[in-house]
């Protein structure tokens, strides 16, 4: 955990680092207020459970008007809904992710969009079971340690300003990424979302809601 | 420009003739699609070995077969009647453990009491597009059953088959024994 949030901090000073030469102001620090909520309030509905996320962001605008560049680094750890019908009635996940977009506002209406790359290191653990009415069932157990995938989430936004610092963002994203290899479908994929039977594309969308501050 | 009626139509009658051929070829070609498609996905269940019997007398009575280390022994008084009901030459299915790499089964006859303890390697993994998968292979040791029968004979084959094709596919025998009482 320590490793994974010393990561997520490099990441983002990196960033902002190689950033300083491009951006003007304001900037703005940003993290997911909404995303793993669900899971903790509606444990047996929601499709995930008891899942932590953690999503900052940082962003900037660019020197042309009305263009800005949104970067975050993100850490999800839970586990999918069980489904005793299901072979692998649920999963643990962990994942570390990074996402960039390139982002375009309307000057009038406090709406953007933006599109970028994101790239995620995954985990996932999971019992598969086999029926046996003869002599009982037989569990096995599954343990995927590292797992890539990378694709590209493109959003539509609205901004609503709560005051000079404050503003809250709801976004509806959609997320695309390859996952090389055979491996077993991840029921959530950290950075994602749900991939349920999914393999080796996957596809995800969803609604969120972002706070950011102004800093500068 | 210079299209004329006469034209319009016969290019109106070529796209009719493509279109309700392609119709009719549509369902071929989805039938084409879906075998080239097909992959056989195994076993995700209880496997069960066939057990064909020779016996020399059809006088012999099986009073009941068990096996060793099964919760629900349902499936063997079907077996027992088949066995019963049977003539010299006999095969029936008979479920193993996936708890172990041998499953003993007793076969409680009128005047006398065999064992049949078959030996296996079970063989789990993920199939893509079919998710986990149970196979058994050939077993590590050298025997393959150990029995009190006059003769017994193994014989090993994946529970997948090799090649699916229109008339049902290649392979996927699984065990086999021959057994002689």
């Amino acid at each position: 955990m320590k490793a994974l949030l010393s990561f997520m901090i490099v990441c983002l000073v990196c960033i902002n680092a190689s950033a300083q030469k491009i951006y003007s102001t304001p900037v703005y620090v940003g993290i997911d207020v909404v995303k793993g909520i669900p899971s903790y309030v509606f444990p047996e509905k929601y499709f995930i459970r008891k899942t932590l996320v953690i999503e900052p962001y940082v962003r900037f605008n660019r020197q042309k008007p009305g263009k800005s560049i949104l970067i975050s680094a993100g850490f999800a750890k839970g586990r999918s809904k069980i489904d005793p019908s299901r072979q692998v009635s649920s999963q643990q996940f962990q994942g570390v992710y990074i996402k960039m977009a390139f982002e375009a506002s309307n000057r009038r209406i406090p709406i953007s969009g933006g599109v970028g790359p994101m790239f995620s290191i995954s985990g996932f653990k999971s019992n598969y079971q086999f029926k046996g009415p003869t002599f009982g069932d037989y569990t096995g157990s599954f343990h995927e340690k590292e797992s890539l995938a990378f694709g590209a989430e493109g959003y539509a936004a609205y901004d609503l300003k709560l005051n000079k610092k404050l503003s809250l963002r709801f976004l509806i994203r959609n997320a695309i990424a390859i996952r090389p290899g055979d491996m077993p479908p991840p029921d959530y994929y950290p950075g994602i979302g749900y991939t349920k039977d999914m393999s080796q594309l996957l596809f995800s969308g969803g609604f969120s809601t972002q706070l950011f501050f102004r800093c500068k | 420009m210079g299209t004329t009626i006469p034209t319009l139509l016969l290019s109106l009658e070529k796209q009719t003739f493509n279109y309700s051929t392609m119709k009719k070829f549509l369902p071929l070609l989805f039938i084409i699609v879906v075998l080239y498609g097909c992959v056989d996905c195994g076993p995700q269940q209880e496997l069960t070995v066939g057990i064909n019997f020779h016996r020399e007398k059809d006088s012999l009575h099986l009073n009941q077969v068990y096996a060793l280390g099964a919760l629900d022994q349902q499936i063997f008084n079907k077996q027992t009647e088949d066995f019963n009901n049977s003539r010299l030459f006999l095969t029936l299915a008979f479920p193993i453990s996936l708890l172990a790499d041998s499953t003993t089964y007793v076969f409680e006859f009128e005047n006398r009491t065999d064992t049949l303890t078959l030996f296996y390697q079970r063989d789990f993994y993920y199939k893509k597009d079919c998710g986990f998968v149970v196979d058994t292979k050939r077993p590590a040791r050298s025997e393959d059953s150990k029995s009190t029968f006059s003769k017994v004979n193994v014989s090993y084959d994946s529970y997948l088959m090799e090649k699916v094709t229109f008339t049902g596919g290649t392979g996927g025998n699984g065990i086999n024994v021959d057994v002689t009482l």
